[in-house]
């Protein structure tokens, strides 16, 4: 591998290049599901591959592929592209480059998924499945484990050798619940997950958030419909997430404002929100959206959005951070080594607030309390979204009602921040998801607090 | 190691085997803010190998993926499956025969290089050039996929499909409007063989939209025409997943069996999954079984599931064509087929957010109107949207139209679709 190496810098740096990089990337992962008590599927997947990005003049040419016999030929068509697109592109076009680092890393773990036997890893989501086998009104149950290693490593024309091996690991439920109501049979479902960076002992964690799926679907299933309307709305730690992330995040993205696709364009020192509103990206620590450095050898950092209620900037990979003429974030990533690094996000949170939960259900007279999500959509350029929430409840006089079902938000995203007039007093690991971009796919999460809006557009029946 | 000589080794180690093997050359070239920004190039190969063991009279079964093949790889595979357990049923896989071939292959394709790209984006930027609107992203793509199936019953079939889309999304300047749209065939689009260009529709389509007006309630037309960028999606979510064979077994569907000739939907609409025609048809599917036309729903009568072999065979019907390698089933391109006629004064769905958030066993959806339109024949008047919440079945049920021309499109080959729904 280091002659391989050894032997493509030689010939980027022979060539007349501004900026260039490798990345090599290994990745293995195995995951277990089961459905209704038995083992469902087992699998395997090992992938690997390498990219060259290159900066001539004003082009930028990227080649990717897996067959490292063919890797010269990549290199030399990456610099081809890069020369063709300098030719027939007038723009100027640049890389941000810094001091060179050289850093091998490594997620810290307790176990280490490749000592656990797949018998292991079996057993664990047989106990999963064991664990809701009385539950009466289950109609089926799927429980997953799934965990992937990856073997990062970069190298640039800064001098820069990095190396890292994260470990992810997640678990979760799916579960389907049925009961006769007013004679027709009513079918609902709930689905809780737990992942990070980590090793085999997240598994133990798991347990308790079946034990939320069980309750909440059971709920769900003598769950009446909301009129849809204008209420005060309390969005639990996963909806905010799925606002500050779709709503905001993208928003806050620099090839989105780039794009002329961002209702946040030029609003860099406006007040968005009151002043107990922090929004920050964080590549920092051992969440779903962690590493060490992103994929263009950018150490992982906490990006500051918004401050008192005030949009501080905006997240940037290293050709965004050019074109502004400021420092890169760590937010260039790419879903596998055959993509070319955009700007993504990895931790997207509101900073804690003061507030007690039971505060902010005891200041509403007539209102939602909203839980969980089952996705959403943005427009980032109008700023307006449709997020639908797993499941609510209504709120009365101060106190907590009836559960509801079949809820969305939707506003706009300007709106919306500056309705928060309330933020809980502590930060809830978010649901480990997948954020797609220009055809890529990466995890990221939200450790977010409750919050509470003072209207939120609300549709039901 | 050689593909041929794997396969080989592995049949001596494995009772039964299914493999692919995929090669794929791909270019790309994105444009920013009508500038071209990048060029890149993939070249790569991957194997997928599903193996089944037997234990005892049951078998066991394991998937796995992989870009390198080679001994070790054979001894974790077979490490996997024994670890596997038994599976509640298995009759085999599909046998040899003679495929009616699907060719989905042009040349020009391969003959397409990075300067003609650069040329069809230049054209594009040309087109959405004017001073109220942003080209804000585009990109084209073209490339080969060269694929080999290789089962243990003696089937090696192997394809070659090229592919080519373009893609360009506009924003007028002051955000109050925006449009994305693609074009995508196996061939080579240019003029001669599309009719409309993409530059010259997206930018008619965003300035028309710039005028949208709000709108009482009471002035929106009962009769609702879903396009079929929104009937495409609504049905992927809230609704088609009832129709997979393994889920109707498992109780995961809004049918059972013993809802087959029933009437579940309007009698004047029919929805085929057909495996047989289509830019992106295939001659097989992952499995090795030759692909069809199967009849979901027939003049509003359920009449059928998709399955891939094994569901199929535990269901005492033919598989479908519709298996994937590991397993699950996928759809074809659907096709809804309706002698219902146009209708004239309509509120045209154009365009919604949070489709995928529906619930498909319910078959509930609550989304986010983000482009409609008010129709009054021919002419159509842009209108700002609002929430719908209905149920897809429901929609089904009440269709009273279909609008618009026949065209394929979003894994769809349907005309619009207009339904009465009450606000």
């Amino acid at each position: 591998m280091i002659k391989m190496e050894d032997k493509i810098i030689k010939y980027l740096e022979k060539s007349d290049i501004k900026f260039w990089d490798i990345r090599f990337e290994d990745k293995k992962s195995q995951n277990v599901t089961t459905w209704n008590g038995k083992i469902h599927n087992i699998s395997e997947a090992n992938s690997q591959g390498y990219s060259i990005r290159v900066l001539y003049k004003n082009g930028i040419g990227f080649a990717t592929g897996n067959n490292y016999d063919m890797i010269m030929n990549s290199a030399q068509d990456a610099l081809k592209m890069a020369k063709a697109l300098n030719e027939n592109s007038k723009n100027k076009r640049g890389i941000y480059s810094d001091n060179p680092i050289k850093d091998n890393c490594e997620t810290k773990v307790k176990t280490n998924v490749e000592d656990i036997s797949i018998e292991e890893k079996k057993k664990f989501v047989l106990e999963c499945s064991k664990y809701v086998e009385n539950e009466k009104n289950l109609e089926s149950s799927q429980f997953v484990y799934s965990d992937s290693i990856k073997q990062k490593k970069y190298f640039n024309s800064e001098g820069s050798e990095i190396k890292q091996k994260l470990s992810y690991v997640y678990g979760g439920d799916n579960l389907v619940a049925s009961k006769l109501v007013n004679g027709e049979k009513r079918i609902e479902t709930y689905a809780s997950r737990t992942g990070r960076l980590a090793g085999f002992e997240i598994t133990k964690e798991i347990f308790s958030k079946i034990d939320e799926s069980i309750k909440n679907v059971n709920l769900l299933l003598n769950a009446k419909d909301l009129k849809s309307g204008n209420y005060e709305v309390i969005c639990d730690p996963t909806l905010t997430d799925v606002f500050i992330h779709e709503a905001l995040g993208h928003a806050c993205e620099a090839d989105i404002i780039d794009q002329g696709d961002s209702c946040l364009e030029n609003k860099t020192g406006h007040k968005l929100a009151k002043d107990i509103v922090n929004v920050y990206d964080e590549g920092i620590g051992n969440t779903w959206g962690s590493f060490f450095y992103d994929d263009e050898g950018i150490k992982a950092q906490k990006t500051c959005l918004i401050e008192n209620g005030i949009l501080k900037g905006y997240m940037h990979s290293r050709e965004t951070a050019w074109k502004h003429n400021v420092k890169p974030t760590g937010n260039g990533r790419s879903e596998t080594v055959k993509n070319i690094p955009i700007v993504r996000m990895r931790n997207t949170y509101i900073e804690k607030g003061k507030d007690k939960f039971e505060d902010m259900i005891s200041s509403i007279k007539k209102g939602v309390f909203m839980l969980g999500s089952k996705g959403g959509q943005v427009d980032t350029a109008k700023g307006t979204y449709q997020f639908s929430a797993k499941m609510g409840f209504k709120i009365e006089h101060g106190e907590i009602g009836d559960p509801i079902r079949e809820v969305s938000l939707s506003g706009t995203t300007l709106d919306t921040l500056s309705n928060i007039e309330m933020i809980g007093n502590k930060r809830l690991e978010g649901f480990p998801g997948f954020c797609g971009k220009g055809g890529q796919s990466v995890p990221v999460i939200g450790n977010n607090p409750f919050i509470k809006l003072s209207v939120g557009n609300v549709g039901g029946k | 190691m050689e593909f041929d000589k794997f396969t080989k080794i592995l049949s001596k180690k494995v009772d039964e085997f299914i493999c692919i093997k995929n090669e794929e050359i791909s270019k790309n070239i994105e444009c920013e803010v009508s500038k071209i920004t990048n060029m890149q190039s993939d070249n790569s190969k991957s194997f997928i190998i599903t193996t089944y063991m037997k234990n005892g009279k049951k078998y066991k079964k394991s998937s796995f993926k992989t870009d390198i093949i080679n001994e070790k790889v054979i001894d974790s595979i077979i490490k996997l499956t024994k670890s596997s357990d038994e599976l509640k049923y298995h009759y085999g896989i599909p046998d040899k025969k003679e495929f009616k071939i699907i060719k989905r292959f042009d040349q020009n394709i391969l003959n397409f290089n990075f300067e003609d790209g650069v040329t069809k984006l230049n054209e594009l930027i040309k087109e959405t050039k004017h001073d109220e609107v942003i080209l804000s992203s585009a990109d084209i793509s073209w490339g080969m996929n060269k694929s080999r199936l290789i089962n243990s019953n003696g089937v090696d079939f192997e394809s070659k499909d090229t592919n080519y889309s373009m893609s360009a999304s506009v924003v007028t300047k002051d955000k109050n409007a925006n449009y994305y749209d693609y074009i995508t065939d196996y061939k080579l689009i240019n003029k001669n063989n599309n009719k409309v260009s993409l530059g010259n529709n997206i930018l008619k389509k965003v300035l028309d939209l710039k005028k949208a007006i709000k709108i009482e309630k009471k002035d929106i037309p009962k009769n609702v025409e879903f396009s079929k960028e929104v009937l495409s999606s609504l049905m992927k979510y809230s609704f088609l997943s009832n129709f997979k064979g393994k889920n109707v077994e498992e109780g995961q569907s809004l049918f059972n069996k013993d809802n087959l000739n029933e009437k579940i939907i309007n009698e004047n609409l029919s929805i085929i999954n057909n495996g047989r025609d289509g830019k992106f048809a295939s001659t097989i599917d992952g499995e090795g079984t030759e692909t069809k036309k199967t009849n979901l729903i027939e003049k509003g009568v359920l009449k059928n599931y998709i399955y891939d072999f094994n569901t199929a065979k535990n269901n005492n019907v033919e598989p479908t064509g519709s298996g994937t390698i590991n397993g699950g089933t996928s759809f074809d391109r659907i096709d809804i087929e309706s002698n219902l006629k146009n209708i004239d004064n309509t509120l045209i769905i154009d365009s919604v957010i949070g489709a995928h958030t529906a619930n498909s066993l319910t078959t509930d959806f609550s989304v986010q109107i983000d482009r409609a339109y008010i129709r009054d024949g021919e002419d159509l008047k842009p209108i700002k949207g609002f929430l719908l919440t209905n149920k897809m079945i429901d929609v089904l049920k009440n269709t009273c139209g279909m609008n618009s021309k026949l065209e394929e499109k979003y894994g769809f080959k349907t005309k619009n679709l207009v339904s009465k729904i009450s606000f």
